[in-house]
C-alpha cells in the first residue's frame, strides 16, 4: 500500500518538483512583477487624480489568467517538453505542482505586489489606503478570474502546440454553438407567451431563481474545479 | 530489461512507422541503433521512454509501462534527445535540482566528467555551444547512473576529442546492471563502443545481433578484386570493402558502415541468417 503511495505522492518528491519549477518560473515571476507596476505607474503617472494604483488590479487579473500559457507553454513540445515530461514524479505531483504555480504562488506574488504598491503611493503621495472594500465583490472577482485561470489550465494541458490560439478558438466555437442551441430553443418556445400569462408567469419567476441558483452551482463546478479536475486528466494522456 | 511485442505506432494509420515489432534488449549491453532517415529510431526511443505511447502491441521497460510514467519507472531512465532547449539556469543547479530526483544520482562523479569533457558548469546554459550543452547533459545522464539510458545522436555537435571522451566515459559507465541505447548515424564515432548492432527498416526490425554473431556469418575485407559471392561491395583507399558469407570461420572486424549497407541491400537473406 505505502508502495503504490509512493508511486502516487512522495512528499520530498513534491517539494522537489515545486523548488524545480520555482528556479525554473523565477525569471517570469519578475517579469509579473515588473510588468504589472511598470503599466500601474504609467497609468498613475498618466491619470492621477483618478486612476491609483487600483490600475494595477485589471493587468494583474490578466495576468493571473493568462500565467498557464506563460508558465507551461512548453509543457508538451516535443522538444522543450522533455525534460518535464522525463522528471521522475508521478502525474499526479506535476499536476499538483502546476495547480500551485498557477492558482497559488502567481496570485500571491500579484497580490503582494498590489499590497506593495498601495503603500509605495501611501508614502510617497499619502494617498489614503482603502480598507472598505467591498469583500462580496472581490470574492466573485476572485471566483471570475480562477475560472478564467482554469480554461487557460486545460489549453496548456490539452494541446501541444498552439495553445493560446486553439484555446480562443475553442471558446470561439463553444460559444458559436451555445448560440446556435439557444436560438433554436428560443423559437422551439414562445417564451414572450408564457410570461405574459401572470399565473404561469408567478411559476416561472419561483422556478427561474431555483434554476438560476442551480445553475450558478454547476458553473462553479465546472469552473474552475471541473477544469483542474479535467486538466489532470489531459496531462497523463498528453504525447510529446 | 526492454521487450517489446507485435508493436505498432504511426502518426497517422495510413503511413506506419512500426507494423508488429518485436524485440528484446538485455542488461549488459551498449546497443547501437541504426536504420536509414525516417524509419523510427528516434520514435522508437521515445516509446522506449514512455514519450509516445504504442497504438498496439506492447512494450515493456524493466516490467513497467513506460506510458504509464511512474515515478519509480522514470528514475531508472535517462534520455537525451538529439535537440534540446537547455533551460536559463546554470549547469551546476540544474544538475542538483535535477539530480536528486533519481536515487543513484553522484554529484562528485557528474563534477568528474564536467572536468574531463572541459566543461564549466557554473556557467549557464545560454552561455554555452551547442556541443558544450550536449556535453553537459551527458555527464549529468551518465552521473544519474540509471539502469536505461538513451541518447539520440549523441556525437552531433562534439568535436574529436570529445567524441573520444564520449566513449571512454560511456564503455566506462557500463556494467551488467546497465543497457544503453545509442541512436546514430555516425558509426565511425562509435565503431568499438557499440555491441549488439540494432538495424532498424521500414516498419519493423532487419537485425538484432551481436557482434560475434555478425562476424560468425559475415566476413569483412579489403580486397583488389571483388568475389562473387559478395553481399556488398564498395570503393575504398587500397581497394574494395567488401562484404561476403563467412564460409571458413575466420573472425574478421566489423565495419558497421559495410554492414548498415549490405543489410539494406540484402534484407531477405539478412532476415533469413539472423532469425532475431
Amino acid at each position: 500500500m505505502r508502495v503504490i503511495m509512493n508511486e502516487i505522492f512522495n512528499l520530498k518528491r513534491f517539494l522537489m518538483i515545486v523548488k524545480e519549477e520555482t528556479c525554473s518560473f523565477r525569471k517570469h515571476y519578475f517579469f509579473f512583477v515588473i510588468f504589472a507596476a511598470a503599466y500601474a505607474a504609467t497609468v498613475f503617472l498618466i491619470g492621477r487624480s483618478s486612476v491609483k494604483p487600483e490600475g494595477f488590479a485589471p493587468i494583474g487579473c490578466i495576468l493571473i489568467i493568462i500565467a498557464p500559457f506563460i508558465l507551461y507553454k512548453d509543457v508538451y513540445n516535443k522538444i522543450r517538453g522533455v525534460n518535464y515530461t522525463m522528471l521522475p514524479a508521478s502525474n499526479f505531483e506535476k499536476w499538483i505542482a502546476f495547480w500551485l504555480q498557477c492558482v497559488v504562488f502567481v496570485p500571491l506574488i500579484i497580490g503582494a505586489s498590489w499590497i506593495f504598491l498601495q503603500g509605495l503611493e501611501f508614502i510617497l503621495f499619502h494617498v489614503p489606503i482603502n480598507l472598505n472594500s467591498d469583500w462580496s465583490q472581490i470574492r466573485k472577482v476572485i471566483i471570475s478570474i480562477y475560472g478564467l485561470q482554469s480554461i487557460a489550465m486545460m489549453g496548456v494541458m490539452s494541446f501541444s502546440r498552439l495553445k493560446v490560439l486553439k484555446t480562443f478558438g475553442f471558446l470561439f466555437l463553444l460559444q458559436v454553438i451555445t448560440l446556435i442551441i439557444s436560438s433554436f430553443f428560443a423559437h422551439q418556445f414562445d417564451f414572450k407567451d408564457i410570461i405574459l400569462q401572470s399565473q404561469i408567469s408567478t411559476f416561472n419567476i419561483n422556478h427561474t431563481w431555483w434554476f438560476m441558483d442551480y445553475m450558478k452551482a454547476v458553473i462553479y463546478i465546472v469552473f474552475p474545479l471541473g477544469l483542474w479536475l479535467a486538466s489532470f486528466f489531459k496531462l497523463q494522456e498528453q504525447e510529446l | 530489461m526492454i521487450d517489446l511485442q507485435h508493436m505498432s505506432f504511426w502518426y497517422k494509420e495510413k503511413a506506419k512507422i512500426f507494423d508488429s515489432l518485436s524485440m528484446n534488449m538485455e542488461a549488459g549491453n551498449i546497443y547501437g541503433l541504426l536504420g536509414e532517415n525516417g524509419v523510427g529510431k528516434t520514435t522508437l526511443l521515445r516509446i522506449m521512454g514512455g514519450l509516445l505511447f504504442p497504438k498496439t502491441g506492447s512494450c515493456s521497460v524493466m516490467g513497467y509501462i513506460p506510458g504509464k510514467r511512474h515515478p519509480s519507472f522514470l528514475s531508472k531512465v535517462f534520455y537525451i534527445p538529439e535537440e534540446f532547449v537547455a533551460p536559463h539556469q546554470k549547469a551546476d543547479t540544474f544538475a542538483q535540482n535535477i539530480g536528486p530526483f533519481y536515487p543513484n544520482f553522484d554529484y562528485n562523479q557528474y563534477v568528474i566528467l564536467m572536468q574531463e569533457f572541459g566543461v564549466d558548469g557554473k556557467r549557464c546554459f545560454n552561455e554555452m555551444s551547442f556541443g558544450q550543452k550536449k556535453k553537459t547533459m551527458i555527464s549529468l545522464a551518465l552521473s544519474t547512473n540509471t539502469e536505461l539510458l538513451l541518447l539520440d545522436e549523441p556525437t552531433n555537435g562534439l568535436d574529436i576529442p570529445s567524441k573520444t571522451i564520449f566513449r571512454r566515459v560511456v564503455a566506462r559507465a557500463a556494467d551488467e546492471s546497465k543497457c544503453i541505447v545509442i541512436s546514430t548515424h555516425q558509426v565511425r564515432d562509435l565503431e568499438f563502443l557499440i555491441d549488439p548492432i540494432v538495424i532498424l527498416e521500414r516498419n519493423n526490425l532487419l537485425l538484432n545481433q551481436s557482434v560475434a554473431a555478425i562476424t560468425q556469418k559475415l566476413k569483412f575485407d579489403v580486397v583488389s578484386k571483388v568475389p562473387e559471392d559478395a553481399l556488398y561491395s564498395e570503393e575504398m583507399m587500397g581497394g574494395f570493402g567488401v562484404v561476403v558469407p563467412n564460409t571458413d570461420g575466420e573472425e574478421s572486424k566489423v565495419n558497421i558502415e559495410l554492414l548498415f549497407n549490405a543489410a539494406i541491400t540484402n534484407r531477405a537473406r539478412f532476415a533469413e541468417w539472423f532469425k532475431n
